[in-house]
């Protein structure tokens, strides 16, 4: 196992390296640099003043040259600074990360539990009423993009029946309570977790489907097990695999629904950072937080993989 | 072309005409099977159906458009709903319906588009990992390991906005990046194929790489392509709104469902002007839906588990 696990770490190196390289590429492809995108466009400065700011930012440097300078840094702990505000890259994710981590953990939590629950009911009441509904449900939990739910949430519930503030952390100028953050998390965390739900169920359904058949659980119900026992004991457990497999690739999207769900209630988290990253070409932003990601994805992957050893005994690790 | 080209030819076409000719002894050819399982599938059938009504109406837009989508009209500025203005009209007056239904050509042609550029790259670099296998395929599939690792969102989104704004390079911008999905499945089709008595007999006949991929392989994947294909066109479709409700994309005044969806991002619009947003917010979610009942009566008609 600890050998396992020190070879996945050891995997990963190269292909985060890759990762950055790649994120790098992309940004040196696109026209203008940092500088262009720093100077107003109606009001350019003179050539010979652009290509000394150009020279002390270090942007005359070939690009692979920046490459490996980023890269020195980044290995020491250094991530840099913002292009704009000066503010120490750590510092500004540091700053939002709590938010966020609120936020996305709350929807994930709720939209796995609620999701897999209702999948074990779908899935024992099999084309009932109730699967029907909830199969129609998870459709339109798929199709329904997180920014147009999130428009029509803020829509409905905050600007027309008023139950829930209209986006923001807190109330402002109001002193930090429980009862006033629950109040604001509620509505995004409630439009993101509709997806984890949606998902979540269609997996659970489609695999205790599958395990509910085998000869096992005949066996189980044979020996004169009670049915909820034989559901929870046997079902689920063996129906959890997959579904944890689809939990792992739930890591990747949190950032994207976090741009989109942030921007709409302007929650100040990293989807909001990273926004304001790219529009603002914040080279070293962008990098710095495609790297974090890159290393939580890969963390992820990690744990769901360990996960699977935990579930399943059968699944060893050497 | 030399004559042992010419017998290979031989052979190799006597080869597809003996398989055409055992098809046609049997009842139903596969094409006919998988139609039939597909008109089964109520859901899809729907889905099909609006997805041909949305279609036709982008299709025809200069008809089914009651006004030129941008002509501004100073004394026709931000009407309600009436039966003059299906949808009401925006800031400067122009009709929201109409705008919809324009917008429902770019939309519809980002998705297709996009999808096709990422069928064709994916088709092509899989192919060749697939059926030639060693260091070409390790080296394609790390490079998809890295491209997967991110989620199409945020490495979309970064390249968008850098690109910067237009049709054209929303288009390429999601085409070129989704490449590693039908990638890796017409790999893993084309691995499972490799090794079947149908390819080994095409190879003693000495059918060159190149035929063997198209004319024995290809065909064999077509499947797998045709499902990735319908869930690849929602997705990109939500890809596009997406990156344009942020204000990457595409751009006013050409509208599209996404940036039409963007000026909902000012509050005082989203309260008082819902007729501006929700027509694009409901097109996208019927067109995605019905979309996606498509993709999932074509997977189901070409399961071999449910054929009867």
């Amino acid at each position: 196992m600890g050998r396992y696990i020190q070879r996945r770490l050891l995997i990963s190196i190269p292909i985060l390296f890759m990762v950055t390289v790649l994120i790098f590429t992309l940004l040196q492809l696109t026209p203008g640099d940092p500088l262009t995108a720093f100077l107003p466009p109606d009001n350019p400065l003179p050539q010979e003043q652009q290509d000394a700011m150009r020279r002390q930012l270090g942007l005359d440097r070939s690009p692979p040259v920046r490459y490996f300078f980023w890269l020195r840094e980044t290995v020491q702990g250094n991530l840099g600074y913002r292009q704009r505000t000066g503010e120490p890259i750590t510092e500004a994710i540091g700053n939002r990360i709590g938010p966020t981590m609120l936020l996305m953990g709350t929807a994930m939590t709720f939209g796995i539990l609620i999701g897999v629950t209702l999948g074990v009911i779908s899935a024992i009441k099999q084309y009932s009423f109730l699967d029907n509904i909830l199969t129609v449900f998870a459709f339109l939990g798929v199709s329904f993009p997180v920014y147009l739910a999130g428009l029509l949430a803020l829509y409905l519930f905050s600007l027309r029946f008023r139950w829930f503030p209209a986006g923001g952390l807190s109330t402002p100028g109001e002193p930090f309570s429980f009862t006033d953050r629950l109040d604001h998390l509620i509505l995004p965390a409630a439009i993101i977790s509709i997806n984890y739900v949606a998902s979540t169920m269609r997996y659970t359904r489609s695999a205790m489907l599958e395990v509910m058949t085998t000869d096992y659980v005949r066996t189980a119900r044979a020996k004169g097990l009670r049915e909820n026992a034989v559901i929870v004991g046997h079902g689920l457990r063996n129906a959890l695999l997959p579904v944890v497999t689809i939990i792992g690739a739930y890591v990747p999207n949190l950032l994207g629904g976090a741009v989109f769900i942030e921007s709409i209630f302007s929650w100040p988290g990293l989807g909001r950072l990273y926004l304001e990253g790219i529009d603002g070409r914040d080279y070293n932003l962008i990098m710095a937080m495609t790297l974090i990601l890159a290393i939580v994805i890969m963390i992820a992957n990690l744990l769901t993989d360990l996960a699977y050893g935990l579930i399943d005994p059968r699944i060893r690790y050497e | 072309m030399s004559d042992g080209d010419a017998v290979v030819a031989a052979n190799d076409s006597a080869l597809a005409r003996a398989g055409r000719v055992a098809e046609r002894v049997k009842t139903e050819s596969p094409w006919r099977k998988t139609i039939r399982l597909f008109l089964r599938h109520r859901l899809a059938v729907t889905g099909l159906v609006v997805f041909l009504i949305i279609g036709g109406m982008a299709l025809f837009a200069p008809i089914v458009a009651t006004h030129n989508p941008n002509t501004i009209s100073l004394t026709d500025r931000n009407l309600p709903p009436s039966s003059e203005h299906f949808f009401g009209t925006d800031r400067t007056g122009r009709d929201t319906f109409s705008r919809t239904v324009y917008a429902g050509r770019v939309s519809l042609a980002v998705g297709l588009a996009a999808v096709t550029i990422s069928i064709t790259l994916g088709t092509l670099l899989g192919a060749v990992a697939g059926y030639f296998g060693g260091w070409i395929d390790t080296i394609l599939m790390r490079l998809t390991d890295v491209m997967m690792t991110f989620p199409p969102v945020i490495i979309i989104l970064t390249v968008a906005a850098i690109a910067g704004p237009g049709v054209g390079k929303t288009i390429l911008v999601i085409g070129l990046l989704n490449w590693p999905i039908p990638s890796r499945l017409v790999r893993a089709k084309f691995m499972s194929l490799r090794e079947q008595e149908f390819i080994h007999a095409a190879q003693a006949l000495g059918v060159d790489s190149s035929r063997t991929i198209r004319k024995h392989l290809l065909p064999n994947a077509i499947d797998v392509l045709i499902v990735y294909a319908s869930l690849g066109v929602a997705s990109a479709i939500l890809l596009e709104a997406g990156i344009s409700f942020l204000g990457a994309g595409v751009q006013p005044p050409t509208p599209s469902w996404g940036n039409m969806l963007n000026v909902a991002r000012n509050v005082s619009v989203l309260e008082n002007d819902p007729w501006l947003w929700m027509p694009a917010g409901v097109a996208v979610v019927l067109t995605v839906l019905a979309v996606n009942f498509i993709g999932d009566g074509l997977r189901d008609a070409f399961d071999p588990r449910a054929r009867r």
